[in-house]
């Protein structure tokens, strides 16, 4: 019996356990909704490649970028060539009017230190021209001799004329200023340019070799023309001054095909800066760098960037390897550091020229880590992103679980107060519908437990009622009885005792049924009321009569009275 | 339940509001404005300069939705040409920038015409008060609003070639004492000219100069300080008159047609650089010009080295020196553009980015911190030997000398400029006079330039 009891309560408790209230089930049942939602969404945008979103726009912002910069300076340096190729065609042609004045040959200029200021001083106007007229760094002439012949480092010492400006890109609104970092100080003064700090005389070919493998080159080749022999130096810097820039250097030839010179046009490094530099709102460590290059290499170390100086400073020192290729995006590695990005050729020299084989490239870079914090950022953007809708959507499942619920519970509750007929209306009609059923069984009841009520008292009126009649029965047949017991005392001398002994002799051969039935006598029930209770028919009642009478001798239904009043009176007494 | 989502509903719509109005004047990171700029920082601190707005670009301007695009560099004269067409109204004048460098006397012109930002509307008394007193009122005009916010100083300053004067000291007996007034210097020039005559016995008067000044205006107007009174009357008119400035004619007139005072158009630097001259009075932002060595005109270098003196002063006066460099204008656009302007401003005067540039361009700094403490531990760290020397010169210059600034009047930079032309060509001709052995009286000269 006790481990009956256990087991029942056993059940009970583990019933109890998988119940749970509304409110939770309906929250985990949003809730489960939501996350479901979430989760697919995130695993759509991760299979359809949106979550690198970041990625995709590096991707496609370089991919601009350097399409647009790449064909910039492929044109702009185009356009310079063709510029310098003039400018050297036009010196070459006033130098050979200064030979012819001065009745010299083209290579006895070395000869002549005397004539080299005046020579420069006629040239430079023509600098000043294209300086003034071109979006470039600087212009500059480069002699193949020295003022000072003597001198012991006159093989090192090269006379010419370096005129830099200081805003390579302008528009003309504004007057150009422009410095003098080369060339004697005379012409300097007569165009009044202001020297630089770093102004010097000559060249010093010890440090600013930019112009000998041209001069050889043209030498060597005297049937090309100059269209074939210019030659874009790597990024040149020259001695102490603080700007470097690529050099466009054009060999000056004499109408006789003596090689005397090189002249050109400086791209330096502010004006590739403000020129080329990528977009830099979005990416401000992204730059774009110009460099020779060859298939595995981009050699950094003689190009120049353009970007943000503040975040990358206005150069990269060493070379970069490529390392490996992910994707779209390459590897670059030097010893310093390492970049990502793309690259594209950069086509320099036409065809036939002797430095067609040297290969440029535009890159746009920016550091490994970078690009990958941005694609990294934007990864933890993306899962964070979702955890917060996560927590945001458990958040929202509370919530409308809990306001969803609230006037089912607040229903439960005045259900059990039997408070919902002064309850107010709620904004769910089930609920309202309900409340009304219940109202409408609620006064159903009352009605019928008033009716009952009154059936009740009816009923116990007349339960009083018969109570009344049985009291008045109980005291007619007490008064019968003692009618019934002083008739006897009466009628006692008159019964023939004989015949009442031999009723009293033989009561006891009565069956019981007889005896059933001389009792309901007794008792004063008639014939019908017999025939019901001893439940007979008419028939057997008079067969029983017969031999009730035959076995007590009486010969009625009356006599049978009398003895048995006799005998319950002689009983009594 | 409702009334808490209404509640939550409204807080973050309060917030939301908030957070705009905090946004102020409209400025978002996500909608950049751009603000042009013309200045005048080229040569060798074109880099210092980009720098500073790149890091600007990347870092503040980024945060506060703010771009500066250097559209000008040039030298002062170049711009007050643009700036002067742009004020005048000139046919194919360009587009007034948004930020630029310049001279008070150029922030006249534009201020009559309501063109220019009060700085005082965007930066509070106390913002004020953190940059050194003189020259924030140097940026004020006549109706005592601050118009040319400071953001680099100069001062003038004597370079002297210390191994070629040396080398002349030792052969003459000339003394450095004498290079502290112009007195002196012309006394010095002099003999420098005789003393480098007579090297060359066989060429006549191939004598050397031995001194020149950027600017004869400053000389002028500085000496006449120096003595106590003005060179411009209270007409704001040139006054050539008073005695004071007949000794320094007279003192600058006799060594320049003698040969020994260089009348030269370009920079003083220039013609230290060939050897041409011993020392300059020019300004002391003009340091990175002079650099260490000089070329003579047969290809030879020599390495020198400069010492920086304080500023001479002409006998009889007391130690005042001009104080110069322009600052920064902001022209009146509307307020998110007038607001961008001024976060530059003050983030580039800020004392950080401030002794920055000074110590790659040799500029004073602005600012009571820089100028009166930071720059004193900056010295030591100073990598630039020259702009080392120069700072410490002027610092102490600071501690014995009286700053003179130029007066703020309309016509002053046409005065000036007339002055200076004018004295030159004078003194060129009479030089040639003096050559040609027709030498003309310095009261006769003085004459011709007050005519």
């Amino acid at each position: 019996m006790n481990s009956k009891k256990q087991a029942f309560t056993f059940r009970k408790k583990e019933q109890r356990k998988k119940e749970t209230t509304l409110q939770r089930r309906l929250m985990f049942f949003f809730a489960s909704v939501s996350i479901f939602i979430i989760l697919s969404f995130a695993l759509l945008m991760t299979l359809f490649g949106i979550t690198g979103k970041e990625e995709k726009a590096i991707r496609s912002y370089m991919d601009n970028e350097l399409s647009d910069i790449s064909t910039s300076i492929a044109d702009d340096f185009g356009r310079l060539s063709v510029d310098g190729i003039q400018l050297a065609e036009d010196l070459a042609r006033r130098c050979d009017d200064f030979f012819s004045a001065n009745n010299i040959a083209a290579e006895e200029l070395p000869e002549h230190p005397e004539l080299l200021e005046p020579l420069l001083a006629e040239q430079t106007q023509s600098l000043i021209y294209t300086i003034n007229n071109r979006t470039c760094g600087g212009v500059f002439i480069l002699l193949d001799a020295t003022v000072n012949p003597e001198a012991d480092n006159a093989d090192l010492a090269k006379a010419g004329v370096f005129i830099k400006k200081t805003q390579p890109t302008s528009t003309q609104a504004v007057g150009v200023k422009t410095y003098y970092l080369r060339g004697p100080a005379q012409i300097a003064r007569d165009n009044k340019i202001e020297l630089l700090g770093q102004w010097r005389m000559e060249y010093d070919v010890a440090e600013e070799d930019f112009f000998s493998s041209v001069m050889d080159t043209a030498r060597a080749n005297p049937a090309l023309p100059l269209s074939r022999l210019y030659f874009w130096s790597g990024r040149t810097i020259l001695k102490d001054n603080s700007e470097a820039g690529f050099l466009l250097c054009v060999p000056l030839r004499s109408k006789d095909g003596t090689v005397f010179g090189v002249c050109g046009i400086e791209v330096s490094d502010r004006m590739f800066k403000s020129l080329y530099s990528p977009e830099a709102s979005t990416y401000e460590n992204a730059f774009i760098v110009a460099a020779p290059s060859t298939d595995t290499n981009l050699r950094t170390s003689e190009g120049i960037i353009a970007g943000n100086y503040y975040l990358t400073g206005n150069r990269l020192t060493e070379d970069l390897s490529l390392t490996s290729k992910r994707g779209d995006f390459e590897s670059y590695e030097s010893s310093l550091a390492a970049y990502a990005g793309k690259s594209t050729s950069l086509r320099l020299y036409p065809t036939n020229s002797p430095y067609e084989g040297i290969d440029w490239s535009v890159a746009i870079l920016m550091s490994e880590n970078s690009l990958q914090a941005a694609t990294r950022g934007s990864l933890a953007y993306f899962i964070g992103t979702i955890v917060l809708l996560l927590l945001i959507s458990l958040g929202i499942s509370i919530y409308i679980s809990r306001r969803y619920l609230r006037p089912v519970t607040d229903a439960l509750d005045s259900i059990r107060c039997q408070s919902y007929e002064e309850r107010n209306p709620v904004i769910y009609l089930e609920i309202n519908d309900l409340f009304e059923f219940l109202a409408d069984r609620d006064r159903e009841h009352g009605e019928e437990l008033q009716k009952r009520e009154e059936k009740l008292q009816e009923h116990e009126e007349k339960l009083q009622k018969l109570d009344k009649e049985k009291q008045d029965i109980e005291k007619h047949y007490d008064r019968a009885q003692t009618w019934i017991s002083h008739l006897s005392r009466e009628r006692m001398p008159e019964v023939d005792h004989d015949s009442f002994e031999m009723f009293l002799q033989y009561l006891h051969t009565l069956t019981p049924k007889e005896y059933e039935i001389f009792n309901l006598y007794l008792e004063g029930k008639s014939a019908k009321e017999i025939l019901v209770i001893a439940n007979i028919n008419q028939n057997t009642l008079k067969y029983h009569n017969k031999n009730i009478y035959s076995k007590l001798g009486v010969t009625s239904r009356k006599q049978l009275l009398e003895y048995a009043a006799l005998m319950k009176h002689k009983r009594d007494s | 339940m409702k009334r808490s989502f209404i509640c939550l509903l409204s807080a973050t719509l309060f917030l939301f509001l908030l957070s705009g109005c905090g946004k102020g004047h409209l400025l978002e990171s996500s909608k950049p404005v751009t603000l042009t700029m013309w200045h005048n920082y080229g040569g060798d601190m074109q880099e210092s300069m980009d720098y500073l707005i790149d890091q600007f670009n990347s870092t503040i301007g980024k945060d506060e939705g703010i771009v500066i695009n250097v559209t000008a560099i040039s030298s002062s004269s170049e711009l007050n040409k643009s700036l002067d067409m742009i004020v005048n109204d000139d046919p194919g004048a360009p587009q007034l920038p948004d930020i630029f460098t310049g001279y008070p006397q150029t922030a006249i012109k534009f201020q009559e015409k309501e063109m220019l930002v009060n700085f005082e509307d965007y930066f509070t008394d106390e913002e004020l008060t953190a940059y050194v007193d003189a020259f924030v009122e140097e940026g004020r005009l006549s109706d005592g609003g601050l118009y040319v916010f400071p953001l680099a100083k100069s001062t003038e300053i004597l370079y002297l070639n210390q191994t070629l004067f040396d080398h002349f000291a030792a052969q003459t007996g000339a003394s450095m004492e004498q290079l502290s007034s112009f007195e002196g210097i012309a006394e010095l020039s002099r003999m420098y000219y005789t003393w480098t005559d007579q090297q060359t016995p066989d060429i006549l008067q191939d004598g050397k100069q031995f001194y020149t000044a950027d600017s004869w205006f400053n000389v002028a107007e500085v000496g006449v300080a120096q003595m106590g009174k003005h060179i411009f009357d209270e007409t704001q008119r040139l006054s050539l008159d008073s005695q004071e400035y007949a000794h320094i004619f007279e003192t600058v007139y006799s060594p320049a047609v003698e040969g020994g005072f260089a009348v030269h158009d370009g920079y003083s630097s220039d013609l230290s650089k060939t050897g041409d001259i011993i020392c300059s009075t020019g300004s002391s932002a003009g340091i990175l010009f002079y650099g260490d060595t000089i070329t003579y005109s047969d290809g030879t270098i020599e390495e020198v080295e400069y010492s920086i003196l304080p500023y001479p002063v002409f006998e009889g006066g007391i130690k005042t020196a001009l104080q110069r460099g322009g600052g920064l204008m902001v022209a009146k656009t509307d307020r998110q553009r007038e607001h961008a302007a001024c976060v530059f401003i003050k983030w580039l005067t800020a004392s950080e980015q401030n002794m920055k540039f000074i110590s790659k361009t040799g500029y004073l700094p602005v600012t009571k911190q820089s100028f009166e403490k930071d720059i004193v531990s900056h010295l030591e760290n100073l990598e630039d030997p020259q702009i080392k020397k120069m700072l410490t010169a002027v610092l102490s210059m600071y501690q014995e000398y009286v700053f003179f600034t130029a007066p703020n009047y309309e016509s002053f930079d046409a005065d000036s400029d007339t002055y200076e032309s004018r004295f030159k060509e004078i003194l060129t001709e009479h030089r040639n006079l003096f050559q040609q052995e027709s030498p003309v009286s310095a009261e006769r000269a003085l004459a011709q330039l007050k005519e």
